[in-house]
């Protein structure tokens, strides 16, 4: 069975419509789990509808990849929370790690950063992506909606 | 994330296919500054079976510009999928990068 089969097999209760997901602090584990949510996604027929599938999961993305980088400081034991609720009308999404949060208010301030720079772009895609965003936990949860 | 790279004349076309993330993009820093060093000062990058980028992807596209620009070369992107197209747009890397449409319009601008 491939490793990929495992991890599939390790994922936990998708519940009507809502997805709770718990996965360590790990680039790979990030990367099988966005695999496993765009089929999620594209099996309830997500990707009739434009560019809503590459925009869900790019959000996830950067959102874990903070999480990991920053939040959980790339330390592997540290789980991440990842909730979808998926209605009729729009898909939320809540992404959770252990670190003790960051000056949002800070980084939504700001505009895409300069043309040059090689970074600071993750929590702005989300904002520009999504038709909502908001925080919990002073940072270390970062919650986002997009309407259908 | 799978490249080729050809030669078509005096420029080197590397073609990406997949999805680009920091990781995925390693290898292409790693040609890129290859073929810098080797000389080559005209890089276009083939983008038509490229479905996926994060900001980590672009990061990488940031540097290799850089390193070809401080190079005194050139870099050009032709085919890019209408998502990925997109991004470029809102994030401002369109008003850096030269993107086209099709192969011969991007060779006959080098």
């Amino acid at each position: 069975m491939s490793e990929s089969s495992n991890f599939l097999q390790s994922l936990p209760f998708i519940e009507k419509n809502e997805l709770n997901i718990t996965i360590n602090s790990s680039y790979s584990e990030k990367r099988k789990l966005l695999e496993f949510l765009v089929n999620h996604f594209k099996l309830l027929h997500f990707d009739d509808e434009g560019s809503l599938v590459f925009n869900l999961k790019l959000a996830l993305d950067e959102a874990i990849t903070n999480a990991i980088m920053h939040g959980n400081k790339k330390i592997e034991q540290k789980k991440i929370y990842i909730k979808i609720l998926l209605t009729r009308k729009r898909i939320r999404c809540s992404v959770k790690d252990e670190g003790e949060g960051f000056d949002y208010e800070q980084v939504l301030s700001r505009s895409f950063p300069d043309l040059m720079s090689e970074s600071g772009r993750g929590i702005l895609l989300i904002n520009k992506l999504m038709d909502s965003l908001s925080f919990g936990g002073r940072g270390s949860e970062i919650i986002f909606e997009k309407l259908k | 994330m799978e490249i080729e790279n050809r030669r078509e004349g005096d420029v080197e076309i590397i073609v990406l296919e997949g999805e680009m993330d920091g990781e995925h993009a390693i290898p292409l820093r790693n040609l890129v500054d290859n073929l810098v060093k080797d000389g080559t000062d005209k890089i276009l990058l083939d983008c038509s079976d490229l479905t996926y980028m994060n900001s980590a992807g672009m990061r990488e596209l940031i540097a290799i510009y850089k390193l070809i620009i401080q190079n005194n070369g050139s870099l050009k992107f032709v085919n890019l999928q209408d998502d990925i197209k997109e991004l470029f747009n809102f994030t401002n890397l369109s008003n850096i990068f030269s993107i086209y449409d099709n192969l011969e319009q991007a060779l006959g601008d080098f």
